[in-house]
């Protein structure tokens, strides 16, 4: 395929808007925030229920559907693609999310942290790293970069627990737009900054994010949580690590409802 | 030239006017290997053109077809008696290979007729002994020929260790191969010490010479598409229309490459076809068109066969004389400066470029029309210097109004998509003409005058450059009485 000749405008930063050219038409674009997040424990479950009825999957269903039912109904995702430059989508046994515009990343942290509560309640833990940099894009749905490779190191090598680990540059780009709202939400465990698996959230705020003001939010079950991880963690006592995982998430939930 | 007397004075011409800058003896010597490149089937990975300066010596050795050994001594002593075809090869007329004979005492030639059995041919001219014959008193009736075989010197059968000796530490080169050719330049001129001895001399190489680009660019994913299309090393095709087709030279031992590098590149990097004529990689700002000295990639450079033509310092004034642009010549090239372009001419049946390879030659409607292409990048460029510089300096000055800044911010744009087109036409009024029959008598008149002043531009264009005596007392009968001769 030939060069084809960038479109240049006055609002484009150094060369994000450069066609790469090659076999697809992938447009590079610059310091964009990618959010990975995988499900804990996913093919674990289905080698131990290779041969019954599919009925454990139900959970898993349930919550993407979930994600994807919130997701969409949200202004940075409903508006389309051109006009928020953010995208997302589930592949397999992950979901993603990606933006370039920080104010929408923020979004979509706090209203992650309300569906994480949500899946937890339903039995469905995740992992996660958000990174920022490079992204190849062609479809919204077609993509590779540096954001993607971080985002996925963050979930696979350093997250270890169920968390969302975000990168320095990220955690940076939220401190400097709202500072009293990331440390709301975001964590430092001496070493790493995290989304709190647990955090207070305002319905109020949350519908506005969403592209209609009426959205209701399903009440958040702290108690099932509870149960779904004391059962979890009896369930893998002789799992270090997963039993560790589960550790981590009740240690987490005391700290929170003793602030 | 193989029919009728060419003087020895030639010899002076040559050396002294077309060859007067120490860096062309590089372009020469190389152009030569690279036509020798052509004239074999090798893959060109393996072929390559070593330079090197030891003991005041400077040497240029190829691994290239050589000469046959049956004209070796003929070739020599002809002038423009060369095989190569115009259009084919880069260097033409046989004349490049005396461009080392100012700055040196002794050129020596050596033919590789066979590297392994250590079969050479010689040709020896003396500097020397040219100073003495220039003194002789019948130095004017001399032919070239007769000079030559003053001041030149042949052996069919030199002494090869004496070649070995020289070539020893460039072995590599006849692994593969087994012919080449190889220059002496003994005892160089203080002047072209000093030019080698020059702190971008090296940078020079790599601009002027047929080279390749750096790896970084065909490797990455933005460019490497752009940086292939334009030529690598590959095989060899004598048909093969690539841009930029290059070779490996070394100079030294180091390996030249164009200096090209992405963090050159600006806010955009451009591919433009400047119609058949040749394509164009140009890189710019969006924010806006100022010199930087800290980048190289400035300026226009054209090249032919990807060997340095020249630099908006020759285009420019050209541009002015041909008529091609109105703007004045600083601010024109302080615009160019502003932004960095290579310009790969690839028609070389439409264009040609003049004896001492420092322009094109412009001699026909093709090459005007060439220039005026150039004339028409370099206005673009011109245009949005301006308005990007109006943009942002109301927008600076003036939140409030809002409409005009809104304004210059559309014609900064425009200007900018006008720059960034991949194909550069020539503005024609054909739209207008389509709709002539519903103009007003107003709009009728201006169409006419457009067409009429476009005609007559390109008529004086032809005009100045047929006609040698200009007399401007009588210049416009004589133009007159010239355009009813065109006609007739």
């Amino acid at each position: 395929m030939a060069y084809k000749n960038p479109i240049p405008s006055l609002d484009s930063s150094s060369r994000n808007t450069q066609r790469t050219g090659g076999l697809s038409d992938y447009v590079k674009c610059e310091n964009v925030f990618f959010a990975f997040i995988d499900v804990l424990g996913f093919k674990q479950t289905f080698d131990e229920h290779k041969d019954v009825k599919t009925e454990f999957a139900n959970k898993y269903s349930h919550s993407f559907k979930f994600f994807s039912y919130l997701i969409e109904n949200t202004k940075f995702i409903s508006k389309g693609v051109r006009e928020t430059e953010c995208s997302a989508g589930q592949t397999s046994d992950s979901l993603y999310f990606y933006t370039k515009r920080i104010d929408f990343l923020l979004d979509f942290i706090q209203l992650y942290s309300y569906f994480n509560l949500y899946a937890m309640s339903e039995n469905v833990f995740f992992r996660g790293g958000i990174a920022k940099g490079n992204l190849f894009i062609n479809t919204p749905y077609q993509f590779y970069g540096d954001s993607v490779i971080g985002a996925y190191l963050l979930e696979s090598k350093i997250a270890k627990n169920p968390r969302i680990v975000i990168d320095e540059s990220t955690f940076n780009s939220l401190q400097e737009l709202n500072a009293q709202e990331t440390e709301k939400i975001i964590n430092f465990d001496g070493s790493r900054h995290y989304i709190m698996p647990f955090s207070n959230y305002n319905k109020e705020k949350l519908r506005s994010i969403m592209s209609s003001p009426l959205f209701e939010f399903p009440r958040i079950d702290y108690n099932k949580i509870r149960q779904n991880l004391e059962d979890n963690r009896k369930r893998y006592e002789f799992d270090d690590s997963t039993y560790a995982k589960y550790g981590y998430l009740l240690s987490e939930l005391n700290k929170f409802e003793n602030t | 030239m193989d029919n009728g007397f060419v003087g020895a004075g030639i010899l002076e011409v040559i050396t002294e006017s077309l060859y007067d800058k120490p860096i062309v003896v590089f372009r020469e010597y190389i152009q030569n290997a690279a036509d020798s490149f052509c004239e074999t089937n090798t893959d060109r990975t393996k072929l390559a053109a070593h330079m090197w300066l030891l003991n005041d010596c400077l040497y240029f050795l190829d691994n290239g077809a050589g000469i046959d050994r049956e004209v070796f001594q003929k070739k020599m002593i002809r002038i423009a008696g060369s095989t190569k075809v115009r259009g084919q090869n880069i260097g033409y007329k046989g004349i490049g290979r005396l461009s080392g004979l100012p700055y040196c005492r002794n050129l020596v030639f050596y033919n590789i007729v066979n590297y392994k059995k250590g079969q050479f041919q010689k040709y020896e001219i003396s500097g020397e002994k040219y100073e003495i014959a220039k003194k002789r008193d019948d130095f004017s009736s001399l032919s070239f020929e007769d000079l030559m075989n003053t001041i030149g010197s042949a052996s069919e059968d030199p002494d090869p260790e004496v070649v070995f000796d020289i070539i020893n530490g460039h072995k590599e080169l006849f692994e593969y191969r087994n012919t080449g050719f190889l220059v002496c330049m003994e005892n160089i001129s203080t002047v072209l010490k000093n030019t080698i001895q020059e702190k971008d001399f090296f940078d020079q190489l790599n601009w002027l010479l047929p080279v390749p680009f750096r790896e970084e660019l065909l490797k990455d994913n933005n460019y490497s598409e752009l940086f292939s299309e334009l030529g690598g090393i590959g095989s060899v095709q004598k048909t093969d229309p690539v841009a930029a087709r290059s070779y490996n030279v070394f100079f030294d031992g180091k390996p030249l490459y164009r200096p090209l590098a992405t963090e050159m590149f600006r806010t955009y990097l451009c591919k433009c076809e400047l119609q058949k004529y040749a394509v164009c990689v140009y890189a710019f700002s969006n924010k806006k068109v100022a010199m930087d000295k800290s980048n190289p990639f400035s300026g226009i450079r054209i090249y032919f066969d990807n060997m340095l033509l020249c630099d908006e310092n020759e285009l420019i004034p050209a541009l002015q004389h041909y008529g091609f642009t109105n703007h004045g010549l600083y601010e024109l090239i302080q615009s160019v400066r502003g932004m960095g372009a290579v310009i790969y001419v690839v028609d070389k049946v439409s264009i040609s470029t003049n004896a001492r390879r420092t322009f094109i030659d412009v001699t026909d409607s093709d090459s005007l029309e060439f220039l005026q292409l150039l004339g028409e990048f370099v206005e673009n460029i011109y245009q949005v210097r301006y308005a990007l510089s109006a943009y942002y300096s109301q927008k600076k000055r003036n939140i409030k109004n809002d409409e005009k800044v809104l304004v210059l911010k559309l014609e900064a744009e425009e200007a900018l998509k006008r720059l960034a087109r991949e194909e550069l036409v020539l503005d024609s009024d054909s739209e207008l003409e389509h709709d002539y029959e519903a103009l007003t008598d107003i709009e009728k008149k201006k169409a006419v005058k457009s067409r009429i002043t476009k005609e007559i531009k390109s008529l004086i264009t032809r005009y100045l450059t047929e006609v040698q005596d200009l007399d401007i007392e009588t210049c416009i009968s004589d133009f007159k009485k010239w355009m009813l001769s065109i006609d007739n």
